[in-house]
């Protein structure tokens, strides 16, 4: 049995497995197209509902934070205020210095150690 | 360049070289749901529809034949993959089923060749029906199916030999 036969016997039996036919192209379509119309709107209703959602969202969170941060600043600045308008200041004084200071390039202070030499060499 | 009725996010695809393959895509529609013609239909509807959106976007690196086949095919593959499971069963277990009558000659006769090319495996049943009833070479019938043209080949020559030799049987006077 040589291909066109094979090819010529097939194609009878795949016409009598679709004896009910083809249906209309244009049903099809038209179907097809309202599908495909009906599922971009749903993806854009469902868009607009995500997007207002997470506007509102955002706008929550700003709104419920925002009179914590304020405050909070509000706080910073009068502690500060107080502190300036009451806290003086002076420039240190050298009260507590030790009283006695030497001029280490007029006198040589004297250090307790030997002079004394051995062989040389400083005991 | 763009066709009078081409798709609006497929500008490669006309809706009038979809209309004249209708037919054909049909047939492997119908082949892919076990010759159930609502999920055939169903699985044509969801094929213009990948089309009409641009999911799945031809860009006229095949024929569109191949292409809109190919398409067909994956819808099966994923989504029609639980429900083809559910129908074998229900063939399996049901034995009224057939579509033929026995007594019609002719359908008879179409009904023993129909048999010896369902014995066939799968990947042989498809490029018989691609090559041999939707008229493609082996390449594009190899691009639908997802395989290679060398793989595509082996599959031909067996599914041919195969068929001959169930053929033969069938009508041994010839």
């Amino acid at each position: 049995m040589n291909e066109e036969e094979i090819r010529e016997r097939l194609k009878q039996a795949a016409d009598a497995a679709q004896k009910d036919g083809t249906p209309s192209f244009d049903e099809t379509w038209v179907v097809a197209e309202t599908q495909f119309v009906q599922s971009r709107s749903r993806f854009r209703r469902f868009s607009g509902l995500t997007a207002a959602a997470a506007v509102i969202a955002i706008l929550a969170i700003t709104v419920a934070l925002w009179p914590a941060q304020q405050a909070e600043l509000a706080d910073d600045y009068f502690i500060a205020d107080a502190l300036l308008n009451t806290t003086s200041w002076t420039a240190p004084s050298d009260a507590l210095m030790p009283e006695h200071q030497f001029d280490i390039y007029q006198e040589i202070p004297l250090l307790d150690g030997s002079t004394n030499t051995y062989e040389g060499t400083l005991l | 360049m763009r066709d009078h009725d081409a798709l609006e996010n497929n500008p490669h695809v006309s809706k009038t070289e979809l209309e004249v393959i209708h037919s054909q895509l049909f047939g492997w529609a119908l082949s892919r749901c076990s010759f159930d013609e609502a999920n055939a239909e169903d699985l044509m509807q969801q094929a213009y529809v990948e089309l009409l959106s641009g999911r799945a976007r031809f860009d006229n690196k095949s024929t569109l034949k191949t292409f809109v086949f190919g398409v067909v095919q994956n819808l099966a593959r994923s989504g029609f993959r639980r429900h083809n499971k559910h129908l074998r069963l229900v063939d399996k277990f049901t034995t009224d089923q057939n579509e033929f009558t026995e007594d019609n000659h002719d359908h008879g006769n179409s009904k023993t060749v129909w048999e010896a090319v369902v014995t066939l495996p799968q990947r042989q049943r498809d490029i018989t029906e691609l090559v041999f009833i939707r008229d493609m070479t082996i390449e594009e019938a190899s691009a639908v199916m997802g395989v290679s043209l060398g793989t595509g080949r082996v599959h031909y020559d067996r599914a041919k030999k195969a068929l001959a030799e169930k053929l033969a049987e069938l009508n041994p006077e010839e």
